[in-house]
């Protein structure tokens, strides 16, 4: 996106702002679920006990608002996700990171999924809700943040983690002079 | 640097809104008192009915000198939330309703201003913008301000006969929401995808001076009955202006969040506008009144600026657009050395006052200055060295408020204080002004 667009959009965003703005925060629900899917990575296999697969880093756009001083209060996860189990014993869970470069699997992920049993031919679903660290909140004040997954097996198993519902809840305390 | 913020923005108002505030805002605490009604003959009334300089002041009445006492001003040093911009608690809509309504005098209950959480809610194709009790800012109909202000009238003036030469500018802004932009602000209505999101606005300014031949006397009657009238003839000579009509806003693509471009600028303005130091623009205009007095009715009713139609005769039209292909905001020549009009808005007042014979004295204000109609209706009991006011206006947003107060004179020196509600331009809510000031009579 071109500078021009973007200050253009940023300039817009940024009005509805103030005209909420005062002592009031904005808030952010963003489907990241509906990015992921769209672009096909909101799965991810898993084989047991071998290196844990990963989906491509999926960039997820917020509004330019410039939100650059602001200061992120909370951000909070909330969604599911299905273990599709093709085969074996074990307990899956999942991992998400979260950076505003591509290169998200480098660091610790920002959230994880308490990993799960699961048994042959069977789905566990395992839906989740929880704060993000703190260390990955200020990323959020960026215009795209990038999304990857990791799902983290134990035992003997084979089958793929799906996605079926990923928001983030993000309130910030705005300050946009 | 915040004290010094709000005393220029207080220099710059007092200096530049003072010959509108006479009339309309007014500094004057008994004019506040009473909604807003002049019972005295003053400059209020001389602004818009060029008859009234000839109309003798009722006797102990009128003001040599009325000085506003600024209390406003230490409650606005005080206000952290309109000028402390690196605050979290700054709020850019206390900062506009202060440049909308100068706050020379004291606040006692302040307009409140919204203070709610914004809530976006965005997915790859979906974006819904929340803004709470916000929202019912944002103006459904045309929404727009401006004034006409004589801002110096210098002279000399002999037997009814003025000579001189005023000072004016004039400024309008307005928008107008388009649908879609409407239901999505307002409504809390999805976005869609290739839709457009657009305002319409247009705005004014211009500014010069006029050399102006008035009269005014009383052709028929005597000091206790009679009519006066008065005219002036301006020849209008304006110095810069400029003007912008179009359509500003965004059209979405096929997806909202995917993509190298989720929005695209559109932009389709007119910019006209002939600088200062280039030619003049020149047009006549008049101003025309009639006073009827008799006894205790006065009756009185003017028009300001009947014609003032301004030709400029070297302007210069530039089409503003956005280019998509170059991504970038476009000027194109239109026409350069093009004559063009602007027009100063027709302004309207009818006064009536009438003495009840019991220090009693009722008084009433219609003005109409082509952004809506204001009424105002006030009355003023004085006993003894006291005197007691109330009224009640109609606005140009159409709602009603109220004004009462007192005052207490001492031979020529006078104090009052006036208490006013008002809605604030960017608030449904009322708030209460209390004006005090000196007279010296």
């Amino acid at each position: 996106m071109s500078v021009t667009r973007l200050t253009w959009l940023a300039a817009t965003a940024a009005g509805v702002l103030i005209l909420g703005c005062g002592e009031g925060r904005a808030i952010f629900n963003v489907d990241v679920y509906s990015f992921l899917k769209d672009a096909g990575n909101d799965s991810v296999p898993y084989v047991a006990p071998s290196p844990f697969d990963t989906t491509p880093p999926q960039p997820v756009n917020l509004l330019p608002i410039g939100l650059g001083s602001s200061v992120v209060e909370s951000v909070t996860v909330s969604g599911s996700v299905d273990f599709v189990n093709q085969a074996g014993n074990g307990t899956v869970g999942l991992e998400f990171y979260i950076d505003t470069v591509p290169a998200v699997y480098g660091g610790t992920p920002a959230f994880s999924v308490t990993p799960v049993a699961v048994t042959p031919g069977n789905t566990s679903p395992a839906p989740f809700q929880g704060d993000l660290a703190a260390l990955s909140r200020q990323l959020f004040l960026s215009q795209t943040v990038y999304v990857g997954m990791r799902a983290v097996a134990s035992g003997l198993a084979v089958g793929k983690a799906r996605l079926s519902a990923l928001r983030l809840r993000i309130v910030i305390q705005d300050k946009i002079f | 640097m915040r004290h010094w913020f709000v005393l220029l923005l207080s220099a710059g108002w007092l200096v530049g809104l003072a010959p509108v505030a006479r009339a309309q805002l007014s500094f004057d605490a008994r004019r506040t008192g009473m909604a807003g009604v002049s019972l005295s003959r003053d400059g209020a009334l001389s602004r818009f009915n060029p008859a009234y300089p000839a109309v003798p002041a009722r006797q102990g009445r009128g003001a040599k000198v009325t000085i506003p006492v600024p209390l406003g001003l230490f409650q606005v040093l005080k206000d952290s939330a309109a000028f402390d911009f690196n605050k979290s608690y700054f709020n850019p809509i206390a900062l506009a309703n202060y440049i909308l309504h100068p706050p020379l005098f004291y606040e006692i209950k302040k307009t409140p201003t919204p203070t709610n959480d914004v809530e976006f809610t965005i997915g790859r194709d979906s974006l819904i913008v929340d803004l709470g009790s916000a929202a019912q800012l944002v103006p459904t109909d045309r929404f727009g301000f401006g004034g006409e202000s004589r801002l110096m009238d210098i002279g000399l003036t002999i037997k009814g006969v003025h000579i001189g030469a005023l000072v004016w500018e004039d400024h309008e802004v307005g928008f107008q929401l388009g649908d879609t932009l409407l239901r999505f602000l307002r409504q809390k209505a999805p976005a869609d995808t290739n839709t457009t999101y657009a305002s319409d606005g247009d705005a004014i300014a211009q500014a010069g001076f006029a050399p102006t031949l008035g009269y005014a006397g009383r052709v028929w009657g005597d000091s206790t009955r009679g009519i006066y009238v008065g005219a002036a003839a301006h020849y209008y000579l304006g110095v810069a202006y400029g003007s912008v009509v179009g359509t500003a806003g965004f059209v979405t693509g096929d997806t909202l969040f995917a993509g190298s471009n989720p929005v695209t600028p559109t932009v389709d303005a007119l910019v006209t506008y002939s600088k200062a130091g280039h030619s003049f623009g020149h047009g006549f205009g008049a101003d025309v009144g009639i006073v009827y007095v008799t006894g205790p009715v006065e009756v009185g009713f003017g028009v300001n600026d009947i014609g003032a139609t301004l030709t400029w005769p070297d302007t210069r039209v530039d089409r503003d657009t956005f280019d998509t292909a170059a991504n970038n905001f476009g000027s194109s020549l239109v026409a350069n050395h093009v004559p063009s009009k602007t027009k100063l808005p027709v302004t309207y007042v009818a006064n009536a006052s009438l003495e009840l014979g019991t220090n009693t004295t009722a008084g009433t204000t219609i003005l109409n200055n082509g952004r809506g109609t204001t009424i105002q209706i006030g009355v003023e009991q004085r006993v003894g060295p006291l005197a007691l006011r109330g009224g009640v206006a109609r606005d140009q947003r159409k709602r009603v408020q109220l004004g009462w107060g007192t005052g207490v004179r001492f031979g020529a020196f006078g104090l009052d204080v006036g208490f006013a509600t008002h809605s604030g331009s960017l608030s449904t809510a009322r708030g209460i002004t209390m004006a005090t000031s000196i007279s010296i009579y």
